[in-house]
């Protein structure tokens, strides 16, 4: 039996935070109710259901916490009752800050959930203050340790630097304090400034000024070395663990293994094929109460496709792509294909290659989009 | 005699004055609209470029039939050029002619090619009929403008004819004065073939068509003819007159206009101003004013996939086909690989082929800024011409150089003196003459290097007086400057394309705007890249690009990958666009920051 990650998304959020470009929906209680609703119907209706056993599940959004304790409780009952899960999966949720308390993460314990990822983005009041997140650095602190509290061993913190005024020692103090709890897994993002999104406009009316180049490499390459001397490794561009703590369900995405997302918006890969789900709340909740697919793209690959979409994926790991592994699974030899790209990335320092497995260098790993690109 | 019922006349008049409506309005009058197509505006300018623009670029004669006093009339009239780029090609169409309509339009008045288009038609001995248009316009300023034809223009009162095109006021009356103004064309049929070439294009079934005016006797199938300049002959295939196309006649005698037709294969043996005569019984001397066109504006025009290089070749070759005034050869840059350098007649020509070519040929251009030919003297006594300053010689054996000249009419309110003469100043300018037309518009001459004007002069000219000056000029020949060839260098290697002419003292000012517009061009790589400008072996600017050293997508999980494809997709489209040059990828625009300044 195939194994699949399984993935449910939860589109609302109380407040949009000023720097974010995804969709997602104004937390509305009976609009949350009709949607776990909807989930659940969903879930049911899935056709591979019974082909497929469930290695990871992760809750993301939006902000999956601000979902109600009883919806959750519904939500993971069809969970368990319509899919066959293997022994010991990994279980996340992605929590925010300033929604949870001590009963509601006991809940989730009760639940199954075994890993929480928490978005505590910075401890520096003022930067949270910049980016609009709704919680202070006391209560993103309170949260990682009432997690720990109530038995989470597999915490994850979302970090976000070269926001705005960003010292370096600003970042190394929020570093410091969150490497002071039992953190076992960092993801570490730079602060993007995307069209659209209240920060883009800030910027072009020249209210925010963006950290200078040279400030956000000091705190990329601190961030490394500090990291490490904790144990926590990057193995993957913008993620950092303990060993043994590495993302399971996010492995899956990068090494180009079969998931199913739940929900609007949500994306599936298949068997090669990839689907995506209605983006409108409304016409998700119609099509699945009248039991229809609220699926409305999908994209078959071809082999070669999927052999680049390996790679690049792949690339973005410490382990590296095995091109021997790519040329099983698809019959594609990049080898050969692209002598010519992997010799100029290898001359440019950007990609090692020991003759199965391409790495990006560290050089590569803040330049990974001049080596993805070689093989679009 | 048929003579007397013959007018052939032009319209002239200062860009956007009206002279496409009036002609229109005269089509619809003398019912010489084709029946079924809808009127459109300005109906004689037939390429979609110049409808979009709203310029003529070609000739258009037309015959049309009016009747005044129960006496028939056959009115040949000749749309000409509209743009100083052109204006030989209106001299000769005006050859062609015995008068000439000369609109001004009332809100504006005279504007420098009104006056431009009045020197030619004097100098042509052209009957002229001073119209006043837009008279229906709110702005319209009519005693005013009355008063500048005739103080400046020295037209009577009881000469002038008011006129809305647009609603078609005045129009009989200035048809009336077509016929009792301007002279019947005089010739004499029993004498030998005279005709004047005033424009020409290439039927690919037909071979050339000759728009031609025939001074002295006549012409029909089976003619034996000449073309005096290139001395090639012909036997006549067909004549006939236009009207919304070919229509063949008989004959076309001394003093009508129309068309032959004769198996002629190259546009080049039928060249503008060049006389048509019999070949059997020439005539002495060909008609005076015939010059050979010569390119003033060059550029090099580079197939963006250098694999296209044949298909620009074949385009441009196809392009020649009508458009005898384009020149082009081939061009290999280091930079830019395998091309043409082209040669025009102005910019505004140069921007024409250009636009023909990505958009009737779908082909994708890198143009090199656009330079005038120099005259270069060495050392050892030899003068070289070039047109293309990677040819310019090491300083080391330069002894002097030249450059075009031209001499320049600005027309513009009174109050922006100050501020055109401190452009003119800046552009090396000499004044000639500066003259009122009313208190309150004033009339430059100044002598300006050609170069000057193709770089920016017209752009600033606009800005400094907010659109209310204008412009013409016309070459007097080449005159000595202190110029010097200022190279860029792109990572420690001279770019060929990136080379251009300047005077001594411009050079440093350039030289800095240049780089720092490459610097804000080119994408940052790898490595640094030193852009600099130098002159005479001596770096007089430098900016350097600092290496790429963070570019990579952060995120990227199960609902981002085809987003993030997408990104990535893109990202590559637009590096495919880049040029590469060394190690280093450059933009196309950066092959005209050149051309920008400050």
């Amino acid at each position: 039996m195939n194994e699949i990650a399984l993935y449910v998304h939860i589109p609302f959020c109380i407040k949009k935070c000023l720097y974010c470009d995804f969709f997602s929906y104004r937390f509305d209680i009976s609009l949350v109710h009709r949607y776990t609703e909807a989930l659940i119907e969903e879930i049911k209706n899935i056709k591979v259901r019974n082909t497929y056993l469930v290695k990871t599940v992760y809750i993301g959004g939006g902000t999956p916490s601000i979902l109600p304790g009883e919806d959750m409780e519904v939500l993971f009952g069809a969970i368990y009752k319509s899919f066959k899960i293997i022994n010991n999966p990994e279980i996340t949720i992605e929590v925010n800050p300033g929604t949870v308390n001590e009963r509601k993460l006991k809940l989730y314990r009760e639940l199954g959930i075994n890993r929480i990822s928490i978005g505590v983005q910075s401890l520096q009041p003022e930067e949270l203050k910049l980016l609009g997140r709704i919680h202070t650095p006391e209560e993103a602190i309170k949260s990682i340790e009432l997690a720990e509290k109530v038995g989470f061993d597999n915490i994850n913190i979302d970090l976000i630097y070269s926001i705005p005024n960003q010292t370096v020692n600003s970042w190394k103090a929020t570093l410091k304090q969150a490497l002071n709890m039992s953190i076992k897994h960092i993801s570490i993002y730079g602060l993007m400034y995307e069209p659209g999104t209240p920060l883009y406009k800030a910027l072009t009316k020249g209210k925010v000024t963006p950290l200078s180049e040279d400030v956000e490499l000091e705190i990329f390459n601190i961030s490394q070395r500090i990291l490490a001397e904790n144990g926590l490794l990057w193995y993957e561009i913008s993620n950092y663990s303990i060993e043994g703590f590495e993302c399971k369900h996010n492995l899956t995405y990068w090494e180009g293994d079969d998931y199913l997302g739940i929900g609007v918006s949500s994306h599936s890969f298949i068997e090669n094929e990839r689907y995506s789900n209605t983006p409108n709340i409304g016409s998700y909740i119609n099509l699945v109460k009248n039991r229809q697919s609220p699926r409305v793209w999908v994209q078959k690959l071809s082999l070669l496709d999927k052999a680049k979409e390996l790679v690049i994926l792949g690339l973005r790991l410490r382990k590296g792509i095995n091109l021997v592994e790519v040329y099983e699974k698809t019959g594609v030899d990049i080898k050969k294909l692209y002598g010519k790209s992997i010799d100029k990335l290898i001359q440019e320092e950007l990609i090692t290659f020991d003759g199965d497995t391409l790495f990006l260098t560290e050089r590569g790993r803040l330049l990974g989009n001049l080596v993805f690109e070689e093989f679009i | 005699m048929k003579l007397l019922g013959i007018r052939n006349f032009s319209i002239i008049a200062h860009i956007d004055h009206g002279k496409s409506t009036l002609a229109d309005r005269f089509l619809e009058k003398t019912n010489s609209m084709p029946k079924r197509k809808k009127v459109e505006e300005q109906v004689l300018d037939q390429m979609d470029l110049e409808r979009e623009r709203g310029i003529t670029i070609k000739s258009h004669p037309i015959r049309m039939y009016y009747t005044l006093e129960e006496k028939g009339y056959e009115l040949h009239l000749i749309d000409t050029p509209g743009h100083v780029d052109f204006s030989y090609e209106v001299s000769r169409s005006l050859a062609a002619c015995e008068g000439a309509i000369l609109v001004v339009d009332a809100t504006q008045g005279i504007e420098a090619q009104t006056l431009a288009n009045y020197n030619l038609a004097l100098e042509n001995n052209l009957t002229l009929i001073p119209v006043i248009n837009k008279i229906d316009l709110l702005g319209a300023e009519i005693e005013r403008v009355k008063k500048q034809l005739m103080d400046s223009l020295g037209f009577l009162e009881n000469e002038i004819i008011l006129v809305s095109a647009k609603e078609g006021t005045g129009v009989d009356e200035l048809f009336r004065a077509i016929i009792e103004r301007i002279p019947h064309p005089k010739g004499a049929l029993d004498r030998s073939l005279e005709a004047l070439i005033f424009d020409a294009y290439f039927d690919p079934f037909r071979g050339v068509v000759v728009y031609t005016r025939v001074f002295n006797g006549m012409v029909k199938k089976g003619s034996k003819i000449m073309m005096m300049f290139t001395e090639a002959t012909y036997e006549v295939g067909e004549v006939g007159y236009f009207a919304f196309g070919l229509h063949p006649t008989e004959s076309l005698e001394a003093g009508e206009v129309g068309y032959i037709i004769a198996n002629i294969k190259n546009i080049k043996d039928a060249q503008v101003g060049d006389t048509i005569t019999s070949s059997e019984a020439p005539v002495k001397a060909p008609l005076p004013g015939f010059k050979k066109i010569k390119p003033m504006v060059f550029c090099g025009l580079f197939p963006q996939e250098s694999n296209r290089y044949e298909e620009l070749k074949e385009n441009l070759g196809k392009l020649q086909l009508n458009d005898p005034a384009l020149v082009f050869g081939p061009e290999n840059s280091e930079a830019l690989g395998p091309g043409f350098r082209c040669g025009f007649l102005g910019t505004l020509h140069m921007e024409i082929v250009e636009e023909r070519l990505e958009r009737e040929y779908n082909l994708t251009l890198v143009a090199t800024a656009p330079n005038v030919a120099y005259r270069v003297h060495t050392k050892d006594g030899e003068i070289i011409e070039i047109t293309n300053p990677f040819q310019f010689p090491h300083y080391s054996k330069v002894e002097k150089v030249e450059e075009p000249y031209v001499r320049a009419s600005i027309i513009s309110p009174s109050e922006y003196i100050g501020p055109i003469m401190e452009l003119c100043r800046s552009k090396r300018g000499t004044l000639l003459e500066m003259n009122y037309i009313d208190p309150m518009k004033v009339i430059f001459s100044y002598e300006l290097p050609l170069s000057e004007i193709i770089f920016d002069f017209f752009d600033k000219l606009k800005s400094v007086t907010r659109g209310y000056a204008s412009l013409d000029y016309e070459p007097i020949g080449f005159k000595e400057s202190d110029l010097v060839k200022l190279d860029v260098l792109v990572k420690g290697e001279t770019v060929d394309a990136l080379n251009i002419i300047i005077h001594r003292d411009e050079a440093e000012k350039r030289g800095r705007e240049i780089v720092k517009n490459l610097r804000k061009l080119i994408p940052r790589q790898l490595f640094e890249i030193p852009i600099q400008a130098s002159v005479n072996g001596k770096i007089i600017a430098r900016e350097n690009i600092p290496p790429l050293k963070k570019n990579v997508l952060q995120k990227c999980y199960g609902g981002d990958v085809t987003r993030k494809k997408k990104l990535l997709e893109k990202q590559k489209e637009g590096k495919k666009r880049l040029k590469q040059i060394g190690q280093v990828e450059v933009p196309q625009e950066a092959f005209l920051a050149i051309l920008k300044s400050e």
